[in-house]
């Protein structure tokens, strides 16, 4: 059976670097689905990123509260990490090509039959007309599949917050999703 | 690409090391400490701010001298600076940013505000005051002098001084001819706090007195007419 991430992580406070190793190569594609996600002018640089943010790991490992899901604690460094990139990336589009599935959300169904690349655009739009603070509850619940007590204990925010921040993304979504013929299910 | 190897390669090459487990600790304790330290400070500032409403209270009390006007805002100010450091502090603690941000800037504001009351009702500061007296004269020279001439103001009602055997002299160096209401058959020693009505000729209607700051009975700066048969023996 394999060992849990906190069961990693306390190794890899113990010097462990073999540990540090597993941690990384399991984390390494879901963070940087969720950079790629959440910034994508972040793309020529997400390596480069996600280096930043194993190193912050690795540095930090001790300040890990055994209380939170280590999910939560990497996603909460690998956030303030693109945040930083954000700053030193707004207004610019990204220059590589996108894998389209990254953006479609969960639950998502379309009236018209739209080809994956023009739904993928439609969907980064649409994302990018939200505030930030509706973008990241938006990709961290729709497309990161979330919950609201994990959201909040990555962008430190209480879960009733979230739970509202959550809506208020859905609401317009929803409402600019419908001009272009898509849909959510989701009842959340 | 593979993070790992890059990783453990850049952490050999800078030698990266994980912060110490103890500075760790040390930083989440020097927040916590922090953060009851300003509760603390909003405790007593608050504390302060009702001592100067309770000291300055009755009419025109908002109108006296430059310390007794300011007092009050400095520490209304000061409380609400410190419930906004409390609130930075303590979203800083683990896990903090689960509580409901209401429920945590209410706990503040009411541990804060409810604490200081106590402090100002039980004169908690008054014995700070006192003890300091006590082991520093100078302070308890500097405080008084200080109280008495914020309390000073003849316009309003209000005379701090001392009688001696010429008549009342206040803190200010003018001289006051007392008439005493009849139920106030007392002859204060010491310096005084007197409310009252001025009359012509430096003649001032003393309606009724206080103690100095820290002299009445225990000390209480509360201590008033009403009270005065309690006090005529000091």
């Amino acid at each position: 059976m394999d060992p849990t991430d906190e069961q990693l992580a306390a190794r890899v406070a113990h010097g462990d670097e073999q540990a540090l190793v597993v941690l990384v190569r399991r984390w390494q594609e879901p963070l940087r689905r969720y950079v790629l996600r959440r910034c994508w002018s972040c793309a020529p640089d997400v390596d480069d990123l996600l280096q930043e943010t194993f190193v912050r790991v690795y540095r930090n490992i001790h300040s890990f509260d055994a209380g939170l899901r280590f999910s939560s604690w990497i996603f909460r460094i690998v956030h303030n990490v693109m945040v930083s990139g954000i700053r030193s990336h707004a207004r610019q589009e990204p220059t590589v090509e996108l894998d389209e599935a990254l953006f479609v959300p969960n639950g998502l169904r379309t009236d018209a039959p739209l080809e994956a690349a023009e739904q993928s655009t439609a969907i980064r739009e649409i994302l990018q007309g939200l505030s930030p603070v509706l973008r990241d509850v938006f990709v961290l619940r729709f497309l990161e599949d979330k919950s609201y007590e994990e959201i909040g204990d990555i962008l430190h925010r209480n879960a009733n917050t979230i739970a509202t921040q959550v809506r208020r993304a859905r609401e317009a979504f929803a409402l600019a999703a419908r001009a272009r013929g898509l849909h959510l299910d989701r009842g959340d | 690409m593979d993070h790992a190897d890059r990783l453990l390669g850049r952490i050999h090459a800078e030698k990266i090391r994980p912060v110490p487990r103890w500075i760790v600790l040390a930083r989440r304790l020097f927040r916590l400490g922090l953060f009851v330290l300003v509760l603390v400070l909003l405790c007593v500032s608050s504390a302060l701010l009702f001592q100067e409403l309770h000291e300055h209270r009755g009419p025109g009390w908002i109108a006296r001298a430059l310390f007794a006007r300011l007092a009050p805002w400095v520490w209304s100010f000061t409380s609400v600076a410190c419930i906004w450091g409390a609130w930075l502090l303590f979203r800083e603690l683990p896990r903090a940013w689960r509580l409901r941000p209401w429920i945590v800037i209410l706990g503040i504001v009411s541990t804060g505000l409810a604490s200081g009351f106590i402090l100002e009702r039980v004169d908690g500061l008054v014995r700070v005051h006192r003890t300091l007296a006590h082991l520093v004269p100078a302070y308890r020279t500097v405080w008084q002098a200080r109280a008495l001439e914020a309390w000073h103001d003849p316009a309003a009602g209000r005379l701090a001084g001392r009688l001696d055997t010429q008549g009342f002299l206040a803190v200010d160096g003018r001289r006051w001819l007392l008439v005493w209401n009849d139920s106030l058959d007392l002859a204060p020693v010491g310096p005084v706090r007197l409310n009252g009505t001025v009359g012509p000729d430096s003649v001032f209607v003393v309606r009724n007195w206080k103690p100095a700051p820290g002299d009445g009975a225990g000390g209480s700066l509360r201590q008033g007419a009403h009270e005065g048969r309690k006090n005529r023996g000091w």
